[in-house]
């Protein structure tokens, strides 16, 4: 990401080209932006994610999470301060590229301590959660493939067959209508194996929706734990080679 | 069988190691179809040798150096350890931090002491037929697991040469698994919870995975032989107490009624099963059920695992084919076939198959008096003239099915790459 000072012209990408580099509003934030931003939008963006995850922070604390209250509020957020949240929305470049480019730039700052590193998780978590549990059902299938994540949903004939298996094994299905179930690598599916709270056949589990969100936050969690370990360690070297970092300075005082 | 006397191990061990050692199937297990370049000579054993002498980090470059070691050692013991990013005989040569232990087996060792609580006939080192069914329970329930519920397909399961059993999986995968998920893999298979101090170690569930209950289905086989009538659980007062502790008080001196009134732990089971369902049916109190039976059941059969043994990538086992030093008995495979009728009463000694050995070498001295036959091909006849025989082809009926998988696999991958 290069930082220009002044007014600097935004790339402009043609239709097409825009919804391939965001096909989806959800995303694992896997890449960085390659983009120019000036220093303004940069601010902007800064400021704008940092309002909406204390928004999420104080829903959290004053709704339980997943009501309708709750949703409905966070929901309203994000339309307010123009991030994406829905799928099947039009015209959502720019709402996507707002959430990717400021995802990252909070990265920088929130990476600075094990305090700071937790909070950006908890939020950044509660986010996704949110935004997973609003994706249709047909378009989870895509986004786990567009996530690289070895996630298969079976066929129904083959739930039928294991039908009494996978709701015997999971203590989060109730014994009513089964809905999807993915299959996994046993060792992706680790939380759930070990209390044996999935089904297990010639080293697949047979993942229940409901559960598959937990793996999906739990690797999420993960990912994003490693790259703010990586990002402070970049710090480090980059205070170690030169006296003075302008945009942490800049931030700091952004944030108090 | 020829009686052990562990004062003789130094000469015995001499012979076994130069004429009877299957050092052939052994590199063949160990070197994987040398597939990966140094995954033998990475690998590390260690030796115990003659007065507890204990020494670590040993590895060999092929199968003519191993053989010349163990000769040259005469090692009491042998164990397996990890496959390390070095040589292990050279760890100390290389950077701090960088000698690390990358594959190993995933492996299993279920001990008959750890059922000291529920065995009756004997206890510690002793075993017997009564009390050797758990063994056999364990095997049959944890190598269904591994198979149907993990997909793991190369299973070796070994006499550990006194009171239990070792399993080796050697799936090229499962070589490859951290620490967490073989830890969650124990943890998977555990349902024996909870030390001398905790009377109840087994708790169920509302609803019971179907692991947990293709598990009961293969214990209920055994249970009434092996629990009623030859550990005779129910038999008396005290031995009833014990598993009276495991069901609410409020049926307590009911059964105590019915118990004193019949004549057979049979007897008391059934008035127990009738008891409980009794209960379940009348009163609205969730606390009757059938799987207060099979809590009881699992409690005691349930195989019981040492989740240290399991979950290290480096922790080190008693090598396959080595001799226990105590009774002298050697560490053979154990046919999955034939799992209910392996008796450790007949796994031959050290003493007994080099007495075999001496016996057939006479007669055969007598029979051939002129022919040179070189030293590598007597050896390679000389187990066969033993009763190690048939351990070596279950061992290598395992290998044969190693080499079918990574024919298999190189297939596969060939194929991707449109090799032909």
């Amino acid at each position: 990401m290069e930082f220009t000072g002044g007014r600097q012209r935004r790339l402009r990408l043609a239709g097409d080209q825009k919804n391939a580099s965001y096909p989806h509003c959800l995303q694992f934030y896997l890449q960085p932006p390659s983009e120019n931003v000036s220093l303004i939008e940069f601010e902007n963006l800064a400021i704008d994610r940092l309002k909406l995850l204390k928004s999420v922070e104080n829903l959290g604390v004053s709704y339980v999470k997943g009501t309708e209250e709750y949703q409905n509020k966070l929901e309203a957020e994000l339309r307010k301060l123009k991030f994406c949240y829905r799928e099947n929305l039009e015209d959502e470049y720019e709402p996507r590229r707002k959430d990717h480019i400021s995802h990252f730039i909070l990265r920088l700052a929130y990476c600075q301590s094990e305090d700071l590193r937790r909070w950006f998780i908890q939020q950044e978590m509660d986010l996704l959660r949110f935004r997973f549990s609003i994706l249709p059902k047909d378009k989870i299938q895509d986004f786990l493939k567009d996530s690289h994540l070895q996630f298969e949903a079976i066929s129904d004939e083959e739930k039928t067959l294991r039908e009494r298996e996978i709701v015997a094994s999971s203590p989060s299905l109730t014994g009513v209508q089964l809905e999807s179930v993915y299959k996994i690598p046993f060792a992706d599916a680790l939380d759930l194996f070990r209390g044996r709270k999935v089904y297990l056949e010639n080293g697949f589990a047979y993942v229940p929706l409901k559960d598959i969100v937990a793996i999906i936050l739990n690797e999420f969690r993960a990912k994003l734990s490693k790259a703010l370990a990586v990002s402070i360690l970049l710090f480090s070297l980059i205070d170690m080679f030169t006296h003075s970092i302008i945009y942490p300075c800049q931030f700091c005082s952004l944030l108090l | 069988m020829e009686a052990f006397d562990p004062t003789e191990l130094p000469e015995l061990l001499k012979l076994y190691y130069r004429r009877l050692f299957p050092y052939a199937q052994y590199y063949r297990w160990l070197n994987y179809g040398g597939v990966v370049k140094n995954y033998f000579q990475h690998r590390e054993f260690s030796f115990t040798l003659k007065d507890d002498i204990y020494i670590r980090y040993q590895s060999f470059n092929n199968q003519s150096d191993l053989e010349k070691e163990v000769q040259k050692m005469n090692p009491y013991k042998i164990d397996i350890g990890a496959v390390y990013s070095h040589r292990p005989n050279q760890h100390n040569a290389v950077k701090l931090g960088a000698f690390q232990a990358q594959e190993k087996e995933m492996v299993f060792d279920i001990d008959m002491t750890d059922y000291d609580d529920v065995r009756r006939c004997c206890s510690s080192a002793d075993i017997c037929s009564k009390c050797w069914t758990l063994m056999t329970m364990a095997i049959h329930i944890i190598d269904r697991a591994l198979k149907e519920d993990f997909g793991f397909k190369h299973r070796l399961w070994v006499y550990s040469g006194r009171r239990g059993v070792h399993c080796w999986v050697c799936d090229e995968s499962v070589r490859k698994l951290s620490s967490a998920v073989r830890s969650g893999i124990v943890e998977y298979l555990s349902l024996v919870k909870g030390g001398q101090d905790v009377k109840k170690k087994v708790h169920l569930n509302e609803k019971i995975h179907p692991f947990v209950r293709k598990s009961i289905n293969i214990i209920k086989k055994y249970f009434e032989e092996y629990a009623l009538v030859n550990q005779d659980i129910l038999e008396n007062k005290e031995s009833w107490d014990k598993i009276l502790a495991l069901v609410p008080e409020t049926i307590h001196d009911e059964l105590q009624q019915s118990f004193q009134k019949s004549h057979s732990s049979l007897q008391r089971w059934e008035h127990l099963k009738k008891t409980i369902s009794k209960h379940q049916n009348n009163t609205k109190n969730d606390k009757y059920g059938p799987w207060l039976e099979w809590e009881i059941m699992l409690q005691y059969c349930f195989p019981r695992l040492d989740v240290n043994v399991s979950k290290g990538i480096n922790h080190l086992l008693k090598s396959p084919f080595s001799v226990h030093p105590k009774t002298g008995r050697i560490c053979v495979p154990i046919d999955l076939q034939k799992i209910d009728q392996f008796d450790p009463i007949t796994v031959p000694t050290i003493s007994f198959i080099c007495h075999e050995l001496d016996a057939f070498s006479t007669k055969e001295e007598e029979k051939e008096e002129n022919e040179a036959e070189s030293d590598i091909k007597h050896r390679t006849r000389d187990y066969k003239k033993t009763s190690l025989a048939p351990y070596v082809k279950v061992f290598e009926q395992f290998l044969e099915n190693l080499d079918k998988s990574r024919k298999g696999e190189l297939l596969k991958k060939s194929d991707l790459q449109k090799d032909f």
